[in-house]
């Protein structure tokens, strides 16, 4: 039974929020899924040395030659094979290196002999020289290697 | 006597204010910091290898980046870069016949120009590794899937002749700035 004198309770809700929140978590999501920090980009720097020989030879720059170690590459087996006049083994054989991490040892024990024997940093050079057929990637296999080897200077010869 | 009505009454429910406040700022943020629809001239359909090191280029504006296709025949790659403001353009190595005096280097003529308005900083990106291709029979026509469902495709890795000629036209060109564009890999190297 309703009492006399009392009122009806009604609730002031003001406006509905809902639909704002609902779209503002849409236009939230499209910016998390569609936009991108940046672009994607990782990159393997060179410095290409400048050359007075060769094709990419460059006449009006006066440069001093630098003493360098050259690593012949060759495809082998779906991968590769690098070979140096310069990188032997224990029985001064020409070691044929055709894993990454076998090339990486062996150019970092030469770098590290090279500094112990008072080479000069600037004098430190890698020339990578691989052939035609050489798959881009066993190129960079090869590059990067050198890379974590940290040798100074690392250049390319044309094939 | 003054009738004294009941007051109003406000059911408590959640205040959603500060949800929406946390949420525009969200937005704001996500507006300022993404980059939608920003062309770096990089074409992502090319494959490129596998690196773990790598550095992050966060002005691309000093940049060209070279895209790499193998040609069918020949050494010489085909070059497509995405020049600010114009479309994709194939930028030949070399045009005319070998040894005629009419002979020209676009490539290297393009390089140069731009060296010569950005100066030292300008970077040059070498977008290469393996491409895929709709195999077509002879008569062009794009052949059906294979037996396991995938579609019948030509795997073109580049090899080290064509990237080799694209370097020595940067060499040519005075652009000693060249980086490789990689993806990140997850394979650390260390030397024992």
């Amino acid at each position: 039974m309703k009492m006399k004198g009392a009122k009806a309770v009604h609730y002031d809700s003001g406006p509905n929020m809902t639909p704002l929140v609902d779209v503002v978590m849409v236009i939230l999501i499209f910016l998390m899924l569609a936009g991108s920090f940046g672009a994607a980009s990782h990159f393997l720097p060179n410095n290409m040395p400048i050359t007075t020989k060769g094709k990419g030879k460059v006449t009006d720059v006066v440069i001093t030659e630098v003493p360098k170690i050259t690593v012949s590459v060759i495809p082998f087996e779906g991968s590769f094979k690098a070979t140096s006049p310069d990188l032997r083994d224990e029985k001064n054989q020409i070691m044929a290196l055709t894993t990454q991490e076998a090339l990486l040892n062996a150019l970092n024990a030469m770098r590290i002999k090279k500094q112990n024997s008072g080479t000069k940093a600037e004098d430190m050079q890698i020339i990578i020289a691989p052939s035609k057929t050489l798959k881009f990637q066993h190129v960079m296999s090869v590059y990067e290697a050198a890379m974590v080897a940290e040798w100074p200077k690392i250049g390319f010869a044309a094939p | 006597m003054t009738k004294h009505s009941m007051p109003e009454m406000k059911e408590g429910g959640v205040n959603v204010t500060p949800l929406i406040d946390i949420v525009m700022c969200l937005i704001i943020f996500f507006i300022l910091v993404a980059k939608i629809g920003v062309s770096t001239g990089i074409d992502s359909s090319i494959k490129n290898p596998e690196s773990y090191l790598g550095v992050k280029i966060s002005d691309m504006g000093n940049v060209l980046a070279l895209n790499l296709y193998k040609k069918g025949v020949g050494d010489e790659p085909q070059v497509v870069v995405n020049l600010p403001g114009r479309p994709k353009t194939d930028v030949p190595i070399m045009v005319g016949e070998p040894g005629s005096p009419n002979k020209r280097f676009p490539l290297q003529e393009l390089l140069t120009e731009i060296k010569k308005v950005k100066g030292e900083a300008f970077k040059v990106v070498i977008n290469a590794g393996t491409t895929t291709t709709p195999s077509t029979d002879a008569a062009g026509n794009p052949l059906p899937p294979n037996p396991d469902g995938t579609p019948a495709v030509n795997t073109n890795e580049l090899e080290y002749a064509q990237v080799s000629i694209v370097l020595q036209q940067c060499a040519q060109a005075g652009v000693t700035n060249v980086h490789f564009a990689m993806k990140k890999g997850t394979k650390e190297l260390h030397a024992r």
